[in-house]
């Protein structure tokens, strides 16, 4: 009986990429695995994050908040009243200032240990559009200690937390010192912002 | 005649300008830590607000751009870009120029040196 003969020419050329290619898989997600179950990833916030992942971190947070906000969040309002920079800026300086300093304004000394670091916000009207902060405001961001504010705030706030980011160039440092913010750490009530 | 008494008299002439006005840029080194200050700067988030070559995600347009950082002449409009200059604005902009937009961020002395170097390493 005639032995059977191996594939020739292109199928076989064609076959052993296909086999190369899926055992290639095999061991990347072998990889993948054992670099999980044996935590072989170093997760400190202390290190800084190589220059890769910092690109891709912030390139997928990014585009992702670029492409999602325009269709998830409502649209802004055509303009922003005195009263909602107001009560954005006492928000602001409850809930922000800490992680993001202000204007002129240092963050608390122990946002240097955050990682990724939260910025100053300085020009982030020119970064993002009122409706993408919203989005950012109300939904966070994963894996960073950006809260999701909307589980807690009510749109209104939000949008008040929009109104003075879209201001913050034109406001002075001393607005944001005029008093320790509600629930700090200099907040002298100490049950300031805990049954909300 | 030949070129060479000619020239002496002006050749002469430009030693001793020179040496009436030595040249005009500050020596910009820093003993510190290059690669540590740009830790800090990653840390403290400068490039939210600086456009800094070399790291990702500075891109900010709330202050300058820190590119050349070594060849400024001026830092904040007000000090001259020397170590001495640099030090006592990163220490205390707050101090140089109140109200401004950049914060004291409360680093040490040491940390100042650190990301002093950083900075004159950006040619």
């Amino acid at each position: 009986m005639k032995a059977p003969s191996a594939p020739s020419g292109w199928r076989a050329v064609g076959l052993a990429f296909v086999a190369g290619g899926a055992a290639a898989g095999v061991v990347a997600a072998c990889g993948g695995v054992a670099l999980v179950e044996f935590g072989l990833y170093d997760t400190t916030a202390r290190t800084p994050h190589s220059a890769f992942m910092e690109w891709a971190a912030h390139t997928t947070y990014k585009r992702f908040t670029r492409r999602t906000a325009d269709v998830q969040a409502p649209p802004a309002p055509p303009v922003f009243t005195g009263a909602q920079v107001q009560a954005g800026l006492q928000q602001y300086r409850r809930d922000c200032v800490a992680c993001h300093g202000g204007p002129g304004v240092g963050r608390a000394t122990w946002a240097q240990g955050v990682n990724p670091p939260p910025p100053y916000l300085l020009d982030v009207s020119r970064r993002y559009s009122a409706r993408q902060l919203y989005f950012i405001l109300d939904r966070g961001i994963k894996m960073s200690a950006m809260p999701a504010w909307g589980e807690t705030r009510s749109p209104a706030e939000l949008w008040n937390y929009v109104a003075v980011l879209e201001n913050l160039p034109k406001l002075q440092p001393s607005q944001f010192t005029a008093q320790p913010p509600m629930g700090s750490v200099d907040d002298p009530s100490p049950t300031a912002d805990l049954h909300r | 005649m030949s070129a060479i008494p000619r020239l002496a008299a002006p050749a002469a002439a430009a030693a001793a300008l020179a040496a009436c006005y030595p040249t005009p840029h500050p020596v910009r080194t820093v003993a510190g830590d290059a690669a540590h200050g740009r830790t800090v700067v990653v840390r403290e988030a400068c490039g939210s607000c600086h456009a800094i070559p070399g790291l990702v995600n500075a891109d900010g347009r709330g202050g300058p751009p820190l590119d050349h950082f070594a060849q400024r002449t001026v830092i904040a409009g007000v000090l001259p870009n020397t170590p001495a200059g640099l030090s006592r604005w990163l220490s205390h902009p707050q101090a140089v120029v109140p109200g401004n937009a950049m914060p004291d961020m409360g680093l040490t002395p040491r940390q100042v040196q650190d990301v002093s170097a950083y900075l004159y390493s950006l040619k």
